[in-house]
C-alpha cells in the first residue's frame, strides 16, 4: 500500500469515528444550547442506542439491523423525554451546576440499569451482511460499513442543519435559546420544545451510539469513554454551536485517528492539550459566539449557609462531640475486633476532606471545579513519588503533595478563570483528563498499574514512628501502626478543617462569599474577583492533594484510578449532598455517601441504582443539602419546602439577570 | 359602558420575593385609547406590566381582560388572550433575521383569529423593508425598536403594552416611534404605554395614571394632567415649560 492510500486510509477511519462523534456532540450541543443543561448522562443516552439496538436486532435476524437503526433511537428518543419531564425540568432557572448534578446521578442510574440486564461485559453487534463487505476505491479496500457510516452520518447532520434553521421547530428554538422568556411572552409555550429538544438530542446519540456499537461492539462502558470527547467537541467548536459540534466532531475524529497511527504517545492527550489551546486564546470555542451561551449566569446556587437550626454553640458541642467519638472509636474496634470500621473512618475523613476543599471553591467562591480529582489524584502521585525516591516521611511527602497541587491549582486557575461558568468547569475537566491520560504514558508513574508498595515514616530524619514496628501493648489490647496512621489522620483532617474555617472567617472568606452573591457587585465595590478566585482554587488544590496525599501514604499505593473523572463527580455529589457553602455540610456528605456506598455494595448489587436514585431526588428535592433538613423538618412539612425552594428559584429578580 | 373597557385592574398587589412593589393598583383601559402610566423610577411602571402578562405574580387583587379573569395568568396564556408586550430594551431574538423575528410573533398570541402575513407587517415599517434577512442583532436602536413593536403587531393583539419604547434612542427616532403609536391608534389598536419621557408620555396618551411607590396618586385625561404645572411639579419633578 503507497503511502498516499494509507493516509487516504486513515482519513477515511478518522471521518468514521468523527461522525458519531459529530451526532453524539450535535445532540449534546444543542441541549445545552437551547437549555443550558450540560448532559452528563449523554453517553448514557448512546449507549442505551447501542443496547436497544442491539435487543431488537438479535430476534429479528437479517432485516434487523434496519428495524433496530429505526426504533432504537425513538426509544432513546422518549427516554430522553421522560427524563426531560421527570427530573431535567424541574430545574430550570437554577443554576446549571444543577444539572451536572443530576445528570451524573443519571449516569449512575442508567448505567445499572444497563448492566444488570445486558450483564457487564462486551458483546458483539453484527452488522448486515449487506454492508459486511469490502469495497475497492482509491487504491485500497475499505468496508462498505464505514463508508456508509460516512455518508449516513453527513446526511443525518444536514437533516439536523435544517431543521434548525429552516422549520418552525427550529426557529422557536433558536430563539428560545437566546432569551426563553420573551418567547413566552409571546403565547409560546416554550416548555413543550424543550422536551421534544431533549427527546431530539436524545434521538441523535441513540443513532451514534448504533452506529458504532455495530463498527466495534457494546458494552457497558461505552458510555463514559465517550462522553469526555464529546464535552472536549462541545467546548471546542463553541457551546451551542451546531457548525461547531460537526467541526470540532471530525476534527476531532480525525486527530485521534492520526494521532494513534502516528504519534501513540500523543494518542489521548493531543485532544485535551488542543481544548486546553483554544480555550487560553478563545474562550468561546471555535464558532462560538457572545449570543447566548455562557452569558447569562441565572439562577443561584443554593447553599445550606443558615439552614441549620441549631445555635452555632450547640453545632460547635456537637463538633466536639463527633471529634470525641472519632478519638474513642479504635479502641472499641480493637475491643469489639470490627477493626474494618477504622479502615472506613479513614475513607470517610480522607473524602471529608477532599470535600472540604472543593467545598471552598463552588460553595464559597462559586466555582464549579469539575476536574478536581486532578488534585486529589496528582497530590497522591507527588506524595508516592517522594516516598519512594526522595523521603520516607510522610510529612515531607504530604508537604511535596501540598505544594505541587497548589502551584498546579495557580497555573490551572491563571489559564482557567477569567473565563466564567461552564467555561471554567469545562476547562478543570478537560485538564484532569489530560492528567488521568498522562500518567499511563510515562515509566515513572508506573504506567496503567500505578505505583505500589510504599512504606512511610511518620517522623523527620530518623526520628518519629515506623508504624510497621511501632506496638504497645496495652492490657488486652495493643496499640499499633494502624492507630498511629489513624490519628494522624483525624489530626490532619481536624486541622485543615479549622485552617479553612478560619480562613472563610476572616476577611478573605467575606469577599468569597460576595463574589459567589454577586461577582459585578463585588467587582464593583472595588475587589480583584479574578485574583481572590484564583487564591481560594489555589488553597483549595493544596487541600485537595493532602486528601490524595493520605490517600495514598495510608494505603501504600496510587493508581491512574484516582485521577478519574467520577472521582470529581462523586466529591461533586458528596459536597451538595451535605450542603455547600458550609463547611462541615460537605464533611457530613462524605461520610453519608461513603457509607451509604460501602453498606449498599456489601448488600446488594444494583447499589448504584440506588445511590443514583437517591442523588436524583436530594438534587431535586433537597438542593440545600442535608444540613438544611434539620430546619426544613422544623419548620414546615417536607413538600412546603419543595415548593418554597422553587418559588425562590423563579424568583423574577433572580430571572431577570438572564 | 363596561364594555367599552378592555383591561379593567383593581387593588393589584405584587413584588419580587418579600419586596412589595405594587401596593394595590387600580387602572382601566378603554377599548381603543392610549393609556399611560408615568411616573419616577422605580415606582413600579415596568412591575405593573410584568405582572399584567403574569411573569410577576400578584399576592392580591384582580385583572380583567374582555371580560375573563386573567390575574394568575402565565405569561404564555395571557399572550395567547391577546395581550402583546414590547418589552423594555427590545429584546429582539439577535442571532434570528428580522423576518424570523416577526414569524415568531406571529406563532404567539391568538390563535383563533387571522393574522397579517409577516411581510404585510415588515412592509408597514420603512425602516425593516430593507433588512428583510438581516439578523436581528445588526439593526439600529431604533429598528430593533420597530423589529419589537411589528414582532407584537403580527400577532394582532388586542392590546398592545410598550414599555419605555423611546429609551435610549436618538430623538430624530423617538419622533417616529411616537408617530408610529399615533398611527397605531389612529387605525383602532388599544394601547398602554409606560414611559419615561413626560412629554412623549402625555403627547400620546388619552388617559394618564401616575404612579408612585407602588400606587397610583393620579389619574386623569391627557391634556387636563399636561395643563396642570401643579400636578406634573409635584408627582414627576417636571413641569410642562421644560
Amino acid at each position: 500500500m503507497s503511502v498516499a492510500s494509507a493516509v487516504a486510509e486513515q482519513v477515511l477511519n478518522g471521518l468514521v469515528v468523527g461522525m458519531v462523534y459529530v451526532l453524539l456532540a450535535a445532540g449534546l450541543s444543542i441541549i445545552f444550547g437551547v437549555m443550558d443543561v450540560i448532559n452528563f448522562a449523554h453517553g448514557e443516552l448512546f449507549a442505551l442506542g447501542a443496547y436497544f439496538a442491539f435487543a431488537i436486532a438479535g430476534p429479528l435476524g437479517g432485516a434487523g439491523f434496519w428495524v433496530a437503526l429505526v426504533v432504537a433511537p425513538l426509544l432513546v428518543g422518549v427516554v430522553g423525554m421522560g427524563i426531560e419531564r421527570l427530573t431535567v425540568k424541574r430545574l430550570y432557572g437554577r443554576d446549571p451546576l444543577y444539572h451536572i448534578l443530576l445528570t451524573f446521578g443519571l449516569v449512575l442510574i442508567i448505567n445499572d440499569l444497563i448492566t444488570s440486564v445486558w450483564g457487564k461485559s462486551a458483546q458483539p453487534f453484527p452488522i448486515p451482511a449487506v454492508l459486511d463487505q469490502p469495497v475497492a476505491l482509491f487504491g485500497f479496500n475499505y468496508s462498505l460499513y464505514n463508508y456508509g457510516i460516512i455518508i449516513f452520518g453527513s446526511v443525518l447532520a444536514i437533516a439536523t442543519w435544517l431543521l434548525l434553521n429552516r422549520t418552525r421547530f427550529g426557529m422557536i428554538i433558536r430563539a428560545g435559546s437566546e432569551d426563553r422568556e420573551m418567547v413566552r411572552n409571546l403565547g409560546i409555550n416554550i416548555d413543550r420544545y424543550y422536551t421534544l429538544t431533549f427527546g431530539f438530542g436524545a434521538a441523535l446519540a441513540g443513532v451514534a451510539g448504533i452506529v458504532l456499537g455495530a463498527y466495534q461492539n457494546v458494552s457497558p462502558t461505552m458510555g463514559s469513554s465517550v462522553i469526555i470527547p464529546a464535552f472536549v467537541i462541545v467546548v471546542l467548536g463553541g457551546l451551542g454551536s451546531f457548525r461547531g459540534a460537526v467541526v470540532g466532531g471530525l476534527f476531532v475524529g480525525l486527530v485521534q485517528t492520526f494521532a494513534r497511527t502516528y504519534a501513540p504517545f500523543l494518542e489521548g492527550l493531543i485532544v485535551f492539550l488542543l481544548m486546553i489551546v483554544v480555550l487560553v486564546v478563545r474562550p468561546k470555542g471555535l464558532f462560538g459566539t457572545n449570543i447566548g451561551a455562557g452569558e447569562h449566569h441565572d439562577g443561584a446556587l443554593l447553599h445550606g449557609a443558615g439552614g441549620g437550626v441549631l445555635s452555632s454553640a450547640t453545632r460547635a458541642k456537637i463538633g466536639y462531640a463527633a471529634v470525641g467519638v472519632l478519638v474513642v472509636v479504635p479502641f472499641f474496634a480493637e475491643l469489639t475486633g470490627v477493626t474494618y470500621s477504622v479502615t472506613l473512618l479513614e475513607d470517610i475523613l480522607i473524602w471529608a476532606l477532599f470535600a472540604l476543599s472543593l467545598d471552598l471553591v463552588l460553595g464559597y467562591a462559586g466555582l464549579v471545579s469539575l476536574g478536581h480529582t486532578l488534585f486529589y489524584g496528582v497530590g497522591a502521585y507527588a506524595s508516592v513519588l517522594t516516598l519512594l525516591h526522595f523521603s520516607p516521611s510522610v510529612f515531607v511527602a504530604l508537604l511535596v503533595a501540598v505544594v505541587v497541587c497548589a502551584a498546579i491549582a495557580w497555573s490551572v486557575g491563571y489559564l482557567s478563570i477569567r473565563v466564567s461558568g461552564v467555561f471554567f468547569a469545562m476547562i478543570t475537566l478537560a485538564f484532569a483528563e489530560l492528567f488521568y491520560n498522562a500518567v499511563f504514558k510515562f515509566d515513572f508513574t508506573g504506567g496503567s498499574d500505578g505505583l505500589f508498595g510504599v512504606d512511610v515514616f511518620y517522623g523527620l530524619a530518623g526520628i518519629g514512628i515506623d508504624p510497621r514496628e511501632f506496638e504497645i501493648p496495652l492490657g488486652i489490647m495493643t496499640i499499633d501502626g494502624g492507630i498511629v496512621q489513624y490519628y494522624f489522620l483525624l489530626v490532619v483532617v481536624v486541622g485543615s478543617y479549622l485552617l479553612a474555617r478560619r480562613l472563610i472567617r476572616a476577611p478573605f472568606g467575606s469577599v468569597l462569599q460576595a463574589i459567589r452573591e454577586s461577582e459585578e457587585r463585588a467587582s464593583f465595590v472595588g475587589y480583584d474577583v479574578t485574583a481572590y478566585k484564583r487564591r481560594a482554587f489555589v488553597v483549595s488544590g493544596g487541600l485537595a492533594g493532602l486528601a490524595g496525599g493520605l490517600f495514598a501514604a495510608n494505603n501504600g499505593y496510587v493508581a491512574p484510578s484516582f485521577l478519574h473523572w467520577v472521582n470529581s463527580g462523586e466529591v461533586i455529589v458528596m459536597t451538595v449532598l451535605g450542603g455547600m457553602g458550609t463547611l462541615y455540610g460537605p464533611m457530613i456528605g462524605a461520610g453519608v455517601f461513603v457509607a451509604a456506598e460501602d453498606i449498599l455494595s456489601s448488600y446488594i448489587d444494583q447499589w448504584q441504582l440506588v445511590i443514583g436514585v437517591l442523588f436524583v431526588l436530594f438534587v431535586i428535592f433537597v438542593p440545600r443539602g442535608l444540613v438544611s433538613l434539620p430546619q426544613t423538618i422544623a419548620e414546615q412539612p417536607l413538600f412546603d419546602s419543595v415548593v418554597r425552594d422553587r418559588a425562590k428559584v423563579n424568583d423574577p429578580e433572580v430571572e431577570r439577570h438572564d | 359602558m363596561s364594555d367599552d373597557i378592555l383591561l379593567s385592574v383593581r387593588d393589584l398587589v405584587s413584588g419580587y420575593g418579600s419586596t412589595r412593589v405594587l401596593q394595590g393598583i387600580d387602572l382601566d383601559v378603554e377599548r381603543g385609547s392610549v393609556v399611560t402610566l408615568i411616573g419616577r423610577n422605580g415606582v413600579g411602571k415596568t412591575t405593573t406590566l410584568r405582572t399584567l402578562l403574569g411573569s410577576v405574580t400578584p399576592t392580591s387583587g384582580s385583572v380583567t381582560f374582555d371580560g375573563k379573569d386573567i390575574t394568575h395568568l402565565s405569561p404564555e396564556k395571557t399572550a395567547r388572550e391577546g395581550i402583546a408586550l414590547v418589552p423594555e430594551e427590545r429584546r429582539v431574538f439577535p442571532g434570528l433575521t428580522v423576518r424570523e423575528n416577526v414569524e415568531i410573533g406571529r406563532i404567539g398570541g391568538r390563535q383563533d383569529i387571522d393574522k397579517p402575513t409577516v411581510d404585510e407587517i415588515i412592509d408597514e415599517f420603512e425602516n425593516l423593508v430593507r433588512h428583510r434577512n438581516s439578523k436581528g442583532a445588526n439593526l439600529s436602536g431604533g429598528e430593533q425598536q420597530m423589529l419589537a413593536i411589528a414582532r407584537a403587531l403580527v400577532s394582532a393583539p388586542d392590546l398592545l403594552m410598550l414599555d419605555e419604547p423611546t429609551e435610549g434612542l436618538a430623538p430624530s427616532i423617538v419622533k417616529q416611534v411616537q408617530r408610529k403609536i399615533k398611527q397605531l391608534n389612529d387605525e383602532g389598536a388599544t394601547i398602554l404605554l409606560v414611559e419615561q419621557n413626560v412629554q412623549v408620555a402625555l403627547d400620546a396618551a388619552d388617559y394618564v395614571y401616575i404612579l408612585d411607590k407602588g400606587q397610583v396618586v393620579h389619574e386623569g385625561p391627557a391634556d387636563e394632567v399636561a395643563a396642570s404645572d401643579e400636578i406634573l411639579d409635584r408627582y414627576l419633578g417636571v413641569s410642562a415649560a421644560e
